[in-house]
């Protein structure tokens, strides 16, 4: 008998010391104590991170052919995202309003990113949900607060991929 | 012919080239002061005509306008040899070259719109940060979007676009808020609403202040019969002082008659 088991791959830029790596770590190692949710981080940049990952952590290469959902979370990372052929379906988990900070850009640029049909946009809280949703006319997928495993877990089952 | 205009990013400027430029056998050439020499400009472009101000009017300047029998057209009136024209008129002008043909966008609707393009606007003007920040969210619901080559800390600010991507913008959006008296008769021309600030004194669109910007915005969202009446009536206005008469004028002025007609015959083309 074949037991079933969802995959989902998340595309970080590095795993550090810092809030999102906390974050990501600490919620994903709960939502693989399910051993039915197989998931993989896939980084550019490795350094030390603050909490112990209990899940897979691959280079970003091996994205570009990972047959399953994957979720990116920056605009650099959607970016490559949006090139990479294999992946079942592309998310754009926004973790940070990166276009207030950007300098001398071009409209263009960024909204082929965030308003690509590619990708499903996912927000980081309401409050960002609302402001994405004002300025890039576009509708947010859903809301995921931080990692929130219990909200992860809920969008990664409903993506209802099997592996046998 | 070469026509040499100082070039500074102003609406004006901007304007007088474009349309300079759209007339067949003309070329005209933005001179950057502090990027080039003088010496070179008139050495590469031999210029037939050379668009000065005051400031640019040294005696190294006249030397070479003698050396090369360049004519001249001062935009800034003063006591001197060569021809003027009006700085005012110039000012209160029409981008008909430029700012044209607009289509309604979806990635570009919005309530409001404000293009951060001149830099004194943007950069020397207290009151633009100061009314877009009773815009932005939360403090407001309004759907307000910032196009431009100025930065602002916002999230409604979205970067530069293209000219056809300002012309859509205006195409798409409810009401344009203006802090300048200069893009008037251009957004006009492009059949724009507008709401002015109280700053610029009297114009024909109807003004507000940082204490009652999102009340006037509200209430103009909602008065669609009057708004039209005054789109209307600007859009005739906008059509009489266009860049291109006063190329046109500029042109009489220094007896190319020939250029005038083309200014005249451009103009016709492409309002009809």
């Amino acid at each position: 008998m074949y037991k079933e088991k969802t995959r989902i791959g998340i595309l970080v830029d590095k795993i550090d010391a810092s809030q999102q790596s906390f974050y990501l770590i600490k919620n994903i190692n709960k939502i693989c104590e399910d051993p039915f949710l197989d998931i993989i981080v896939f980084y550019k940049e490795w350094i030390l991170p603050p909490v112990t990952p209990h899940f897979a952590v691959m280079n970003e290469k091996q994205a570009w052919s990972y047959d399953a959902p994957i979720f990116a979370t920056s605009l650099v990372t959607a970016e490559k995202l949006l090139s990479f052929p294999v992946p079942t379906k592309k998310f754009f988990y926004i973790w940070d309003l990166e276009w207030i900070d950007l300098e001398n850009y071009s409209y263009n640029n960024v909204y082929n990113i965030y308003c690509n049909p590619g990708l499903e946009l996912i927000a980081r809280s309401d409050y960002h949900k609302e402001i994405i949703e004002k300025v890039w006319n576009r509708k947010v997928h859903a809301v995921i607060e931080d990692f929130n495993h219990e909200q992860y877990s809920e969008i990664i089952r409903k993506q209802n991929i099997k592996v046998f | 012919m070469n026509i040499v205009i100082p070039y500074n990013a102003s609406f004006e400027s901007v304007g007088l080239m474009a349309a300079f430029e759209s007339l067949d056998e003309v070329s005209a050439l933005g001179w950057v002061e502090s990027q080039k020499p003088v010496f070179d400009v008139f050495d590469e472009t031999r210029p037939d005509i050379v668009v000065l101000t005051r400031k640019h009017l040294k005696p190294t300047v006249e030397k070479l306008i003698k050396q090369y029998n360049s004519k001249v057209i001062m935009i800034d009136g003063f006591d001197c040899e060569y021809e003027k024209i009006d700085l005012t008129k110039l000012e209160s002008a029409t981008n008909i070259v430029q700012y044209r043909n607009g289509e309604k966008e979806d990635r570009y609707i919005s309530d409001c719109l404000y293009l951060s393009m001149d830099e004194w606007d943007t950069l020397g003007n207290e009151h633009v940060p100061e009314c877009l920040s009773c815009l932005i969210y939360p403090n407001s619901k309004l759907k307000l979007k910032i196009f431009g080559k100025y930065k602002f800390p916002f999230a409604e600010y979205l970067g530069n676009i293209s000219q056809k991507g300002i012309n859509n913008a205006l195409s798409s959006t409810k009401i344009v808020l203006v802090f300048n008296k200069k893009i008037l008769p251009t957004l006009a021309y492009n059949k724009c609403f507008c709401l002015v600030h109280e700053s610029i004194g009297n114009t024909e669109y109807p003004s507000f202040s940082k204490d009652n910007i999102r009340s006037s915005i509200n209430d103009w969202l909602h008065d669609s019969k009057t708004k039209k009446a005054i789109i209307n009536t600007q859009y005739e206005a906008s059509l009489k002082n266009t860049y291109l008469d006063i190329a046109k004028d500029i042109f009489i002025k220094l007896g190319y008659e020939d250029k005038a007609e083309l200014c005249i015959k451009k103009k016709q083309e492409l309002v009809s």
